[in-house]
């Protein structure tokens, strides 16, 4: 099978398959978060509580209340990369072209030169923020392997997109660069339940029972460790 | 719960997913695309395993039914609600698939209003239909006693028996008609099972092996839940109460076998004493229509048919009633395993097997038959545990000791994601079925499966010269034989040669036509795009395809998405290379199937000489594809049906 | 009841009849083309007449065989093939399921199925019977240029083949297919070769139906008979009960066996 055949391959059967289990996974992340909160609740729960989770994830998309001293190149790295990640998959001209193609959805899209940009500041802001993971302690402290593997595996669709798009920068045949971004947005939708990644939709669940998905893991048993000074589950 | 069971449970329900995937793509997409079913052989294993073969293995309803409310035999009361659970569970099943296996599941009621009181099926789906009532009215003081609905309980035993009767005297008629289903097929069916006794040998057979069935149930249960009832305490655990022991009764716990074998080695003596009469009535069978040539042929055949004799029959006989294996609960295990396997077998050999000598054909099921005949049997596999579980089937019930773990509040990412490390029952079936049902769909979405030609082959020459050309685009038998030289000669010598091949490639003049027709049915996209950016880029003296942007702005609008719809028309660069077609613009990038380009190229000029010379032979299809000529070659020659 | 009586000496082979038949049931015309080839005796869903080769140089014309007794019509549920007084066996797609049991039913592996549909019905031949309700022919028996297919009142039709088979003796084997087997057929045969590579049984062999129509007439008897034979051996064993119970009620046990399980007096078998 040559590389274009492969092509087709991945974009056919392979992103069908891929992006089932994205929907399926994501959507049991979200039936799962609904029956535990219920379960936490004393019993299964009744109404979900829209309105709290809007305002407190409204709350969190404006960033400038949450910086604290020290943090703020992180967090504002961080918010920066979450909009192009948010923005370029979906409405990216190309993007749009297939989305109307398969699902005959419509959608805005934003200009060549913009998405560049942006698709630029995301990569650098993702390789700043491998960088402070790496470099400086604070952060180096509550990473974990997967959360370097993770960072990576998010910017290689933006970058192999990004040469595959500009032939005067790309090193590679069109169709190589073409496969490999292909092929590593599938591995990202096959990840993305099943890793931290699933805060895509869990983010709006965190709010709500207020645990943070940035802690080490274990933490909890750690603070009842020290708390009562012995083993004890919570 | 214990980890035998939950991994039980787990592959139930992926089967079941795998079954409910292949079920939507029955709905959605046919039966044709979906199953290997064909003309010759029609009733696949939707029918046979899960209807003819189902309905047989759950006929325990019906005889225990017989045993203990008609004589009266109490001692074999634990296994009634056992029974009728098997039953209900098994015709439920049987349904179930049916809707899937007709063509038009929504007429499934039909039957009702509309009637045809000569047909055997006719008389089985209505029997199965109101014995699933009678089983549905059985089972449901098991259901009602677990809600305490205490009236309804009461009112329910008290019409018990005679639902009994009537439930009895249905089974009767219908396990036999299943039978008699075959007996329409004195031609088709294999000799070795085609029988005037089918009727008879079905029903003794299904009463028979459906006990043996529902002993294997029993043990089964006994497996994952209660294994002392069945297998005694291990010797371990005898020893220990022998050391121990002060009294008497204690000793008797120490038995070597469970509390409930002298019960299934009376069901199972029953059983046998029907497969003996089954046996019997195969032997004259075998006897009264000469088929023991047939039988002693060493066919395939009579393999199968001689394999099923023995576990259907004489295996569990002997394994009962030898004393050697009497009190062994292994050497029951192996007899209503065999009896099990060997009545379910019974029933594929007569319904398929039995068929491929007068089909001509072998018939193995596709993997969305399988999916979805075995989804269904573990759905209800499901349904069966979750009856053991909550309601009281199995008397004693099973200590549900299982423990309930709590919600694990861990402060971590990973446990947002893993909340409880796959120990509570939602996450562990959401988890399987996020992961069952893509790659139940990759292996069964028809499309993906479809083994359609499609590549198309150049023409292959007939002779030296090339005069005459042998057109068989995807090589599947229909050929043309294309007298290209006589054809060029009728429409004008060399300066004729763009008519037909009206779009050659670069620096040729007469490209096959299969170089850009490549698809036998659907179009294909010709355009080579990373030829065009290294000509492109060459043409504007970059380096190679990316010497910059302008590279792709010399074709595609500069603002915009890069896709065909943006892109220049071909005309406009080659416009002498395209004067054909010019007028078609972009569709240049796509050429039609080929098919569609053969016929179209050849069929404007045939339709009018035929016209003009008055020779309307030239319209003909055989005209060209000479296969399809009765002189020529033949079409189907008819080899001696049976 | 009118019949089709095929000469198989005179039949070349040509297909003209399964053209005709193509373009009065409106199937695919290619489709039918390629199934000529893909199908073992050349019938499919597109093409319900097809021109087999049974012997070398001898075709014949094969498709539904219009049984007077037809299995097809004693085996569908809902009674959607019905053989009409006339002699066509018709099929109503309205009243079909798709349980396929009429394919199974078949001796001759007639019926076919339209496997490539979503909503798929049944397809065979109908003998034409809108066109004989016009008083027309069948348009295979129209089409055919060499009267290998004849057309009228099927004793006629037998008296002719008759006739055919003593005036050119040893042009014909001296059968009529179609005559007796399975109880007769509307279309019928005469040939100077065997034709048993059709499916035509021995020559005086029963209709199907008669295989099971007299079994199924004894259902509700048997049903019956099941119910009444429980209800004797439950009150034999009732009796026995009650009469060991009473004789134990004299040494004072069996008190509370007045009922059994299901709360029901165990005297209420006896009524």
């Amino acid at each position: 099978m040559n590389i274009d055949a492969w092509i087709e391959f991945a974009e056919g059967p392979l992103f069908g398959i891929t992006f089932l289990v994205l929907v399926l996974g994501l959507g049991r992340q979200i039936l799962l978060q609904l029956y535990f909160l219920g379960v936490k609740k004393g019993r299964r729960l009744k109404r979900v509580p829209w309105k709290d989770i809007t305002r407190e994830t409204l709350g969190w998309a404006v960033p400038i209340r949450h910086i604290e001293p020290g943090t703020g190149l992180f967090s504002t790295s961080s918010y920066v990369m979450h909009v192009g990640l948010l923005v370029i998959p979906v409405f990216l001209v190309d993007h749009v072209v297939l989305w109307e193609s398969f699902l005959g959805i419509g959608l805005p899209a934003i200009g060549k030169g913009t998405a560049d940009i942006l698709t630029l500041l995301t990569i650098g802001c993702g390789l700043l923020l491998l960088g402070l993971r790496i470099f400086r302690a604070r952060h180096r402290l509550v990473s974990r392997p997967s959360d370097y593997v993770l960072l990576l595996l998010v910017l290689l669709p933006f970058l192999s997109g990004y040469l595959a798009s500009h032939p005067a920068v790309n090193p590679c045949p069109w169709n190589v660069m073409m496969l490999t971004h292909v092929l590593s947005g599938e591995l990202l939708f096959v990840v993305t339940p099943f890793t931290k990644l699933a805060h895509v939709v869990l983010f709006f669940f965190d709010r709500i029972s207020a645990v943070h998905w940035q802690l080490r893991p274990g933490a909890g048993d750690r603070v009842a460790e020290a708390l009562y000074g012995e083993e004890v589950k919570i | 719960m214990n980890t035998r069971v939950r991994m039980l449970k787990d592959v139930l329900w992926a089967l079941a997913l795998a079954g409910f995937v292949a079920g939507v793509f029955r709905l959605w997409f046919g039966l044709g695309a979906t199953t290997n079913l064909s003309d010759a052989v029609p009733w696949g294993l939707w029918k046979i395993l899960n209807m003819v073969a189902g309905v047989a293995i759950s006929t325990s309803g019906f005889s225990m039914g017989f045993l203990v409310y008609v004589l009266g035999l109490e001692r074999y009361r634990p296994l009634m609600k056992p029974a009728i659970l098997v039953a209900f569970l098994g015709y439920g099943c049987s349904c179930l698939a049916l809707l899937f296996d007709i063509g038009l599941p929504w007429r499934f009621w039909h039957p009702f209003l509309m009637w045809n009181e000569h047909s055997f099926l006719f008389e089985v789906f209505w029997c199965v239909t109101l014995y699933f009532t009678v089983t549905a009215i059985e089972l449901a003081p098991t259901v009602f006693e677990k809600l305490k609905a205490e009236k309804a309980t009461r009112l329910l035993h008290r019409i018990t028996f005679w639902v009994v009767i009537v439930g009895i005297s249905l089974s009767s008629l219908h396990h036999s008609s299943l039978g008699s289903l075959f007996l329409v097929t004195p031609q088709r069916l294999h000799p070795l099972w085609y029988s005037a006794l089918l009727p008879l040998l079905f029903i003794l057979s299904a009463m028979g092996g459906g006990l043996m069935f529902l002993v294997l149930v029993r043990i089964l249960h006994a497996h994952w839940y209660d294994r002392k009832a069945v297998f005694g305490p291990t010797q371990l655990e005898r020893e220990l109460i022998l050391v121990r022991s002060r009294s008497l009764a204690d000793s008797v716990n120490a038995r070597e076998v469970g509390r409930d074998m002298p019960m299934l080695t009376g069901v199972a003596r029953v059983a046998t004493g029907i497969l003996s009469l089954y046996l019997a009535l195969e032997i004259y069978h075998l006897g009264h229509a000469e088929a023991w040539s047939a039988l002693l042929a060493g066919t395939w055949e009579s393999w199968l048919f001689g394999t099923e004799l023995l576990i259907t029959a004489v295996i569990p006989i002997l394994l009962v009633w030898l004393p050697a294996f009497r009190s062994s609960p292994t050497a029951l295990t192996v007899a209503a395993l065999s009896a099990s396997a060997g009545l379910l077998l019974n029933r594929v050999d007569v319904g398929i097997f039995g068929y491929f000598r007068s089909a001509g054909e072998v018939y193995f099921p596709s993997l969305a038959e399988w999916a979805l005949s075995l989804g269904v049997v573990a759905a209800a596999a499901l349904v069966f545990l979750a009856f053991v579980e909550h309601a009281a089937v199995f008397s004693p019930p099973p200590g549900t000791n299982a423990v309930r773990r709590g919600v694990d509040v861990s402060f971590d990412s990973l446990s947002r994601v893993w909340h409880t490390a796959l120990s509570s029952g939602p996450e562990r079936t959401t988890l399987i079925a996020v992961l069952v049902v893509p790659l139940a769909w990759a292996c069964m979405y028809p499309p993906y499966s479809s083994t359609h030609p499609a590549e198309v082959r150049e023409a292959s020459r007939m002779d030296v010269t090339g005069e005459r050309l042998r057109l068989d685009g995807d090589r599947g038998g229909v050929l043309t034989e294309f007298p290209h030289a006589a054809c060029q000669k009728r429409l004008g010598s060399d300066s004729s040669c763009v008519s037909c091949h009206h779009m050659s490639l670069p620096g040729d003049t007469t490209t096959p036509c299969a170089r850009c027709h490549r698809h036998m049915t659907e179009e294909t996209l010709i355009f080579d795009h990373a030829y065009h950016i290294q000509a492109v880029a060459d043409s504007l003296g970059l380096e190679g395809a990316r010497g910059s942007n302008q590279t792709c702005v010399s074709c595609h609008a500069a603002e915009s998405a890069r896709t065909t719809a943006t892109a220049k028309a071909c005309v406009e660069c080659h416009g002498e290379w395209t004067k054909v077609y010019a007028e078609g613009s972009k569709d240049l990038a796509r050429a039609t199937s080929y098919l569609e380009a053969m016929h179209g190229t050849c069929l404007a000029c045939h339709e009018d000489e035929a016209e003009k010379r008055n020779r309307p032979e030239l319209r003909e299809c055989s005209t060209c594809h000479t296969s399809l000529t009765p002189l020529g070659a033949p079409g189907p020659v008819l080899a001696r049906r049976q | 009841m009118r019949a089709i009586l095929v000469d198989v000496t005179r039949c070349t082979g040509c297909e003209r009849c399964v053209d005709a038949c193509v373009e009065k049931n409106g199937t695919d015309p290619v489709k039918a083309q390629i199934d000529r080839l893909v199908s073992a005796d050349g019938l499919s869903e597109n093409r319900l007449l097809s021109v087999p080769q049974v012997a070398a140089g001898r075709f014949s014309r094969l498709s539904c065989m219009h049984c007077l007794e037809p299995s097809c019509v004693s085996a569908c549920l809902v009674g959607g093939i019905t053989k009409t007084p006339e002699g066509p066996v018709v099929y109503d797609p309205e009243k079909c399921i798709g349980c396929r049991y009429c394919m199974l039913a078949c001796p001759f592996h007639v019926p076919r199925y339209e496997w490539g549909e979503t909503t798929p019905f049944m397809r065979k031949c109908d003998m034409c019977a809108d066109r004989q309700a016009e008083g027309r022919e069948p348009a295979c028996v129209e089409a055919c240029p060499n009267e290998a297919l004849r057309f009228g009142e099927r004793d006629d039709l037998l008296r002719e083949a008759h006739e055919l088979i003593d005036r050119h003796r040893g042009a014909y084997l001296p059968r009529v297919w179609g005559e007796h087997e399975l109880g007769g057929t509307s279309v019928l045969y005469i040939s100077d070769v065997d034709l048993g590579a059709m499916g035509w049984p021995g020559p005086r062999t029963a209709p199907i139906p008669s295989l099971t129509e007299p079994l199924i007439a004894k259902t509700p008897f048997v049903g019956l008979s099941v119910a009444a034979g429980l209800l004797g051996i439950n009150w034999v064993i009732r009796r026995r009960m009650r009469l060991a119970m009473e004789s134990a009620a004299g040494t004072g046990f069996g008190e509370s066996m007045g009922t059994d399980d299901d709360g029901r007096s165990s005297t209420e078998g006896n009524s």
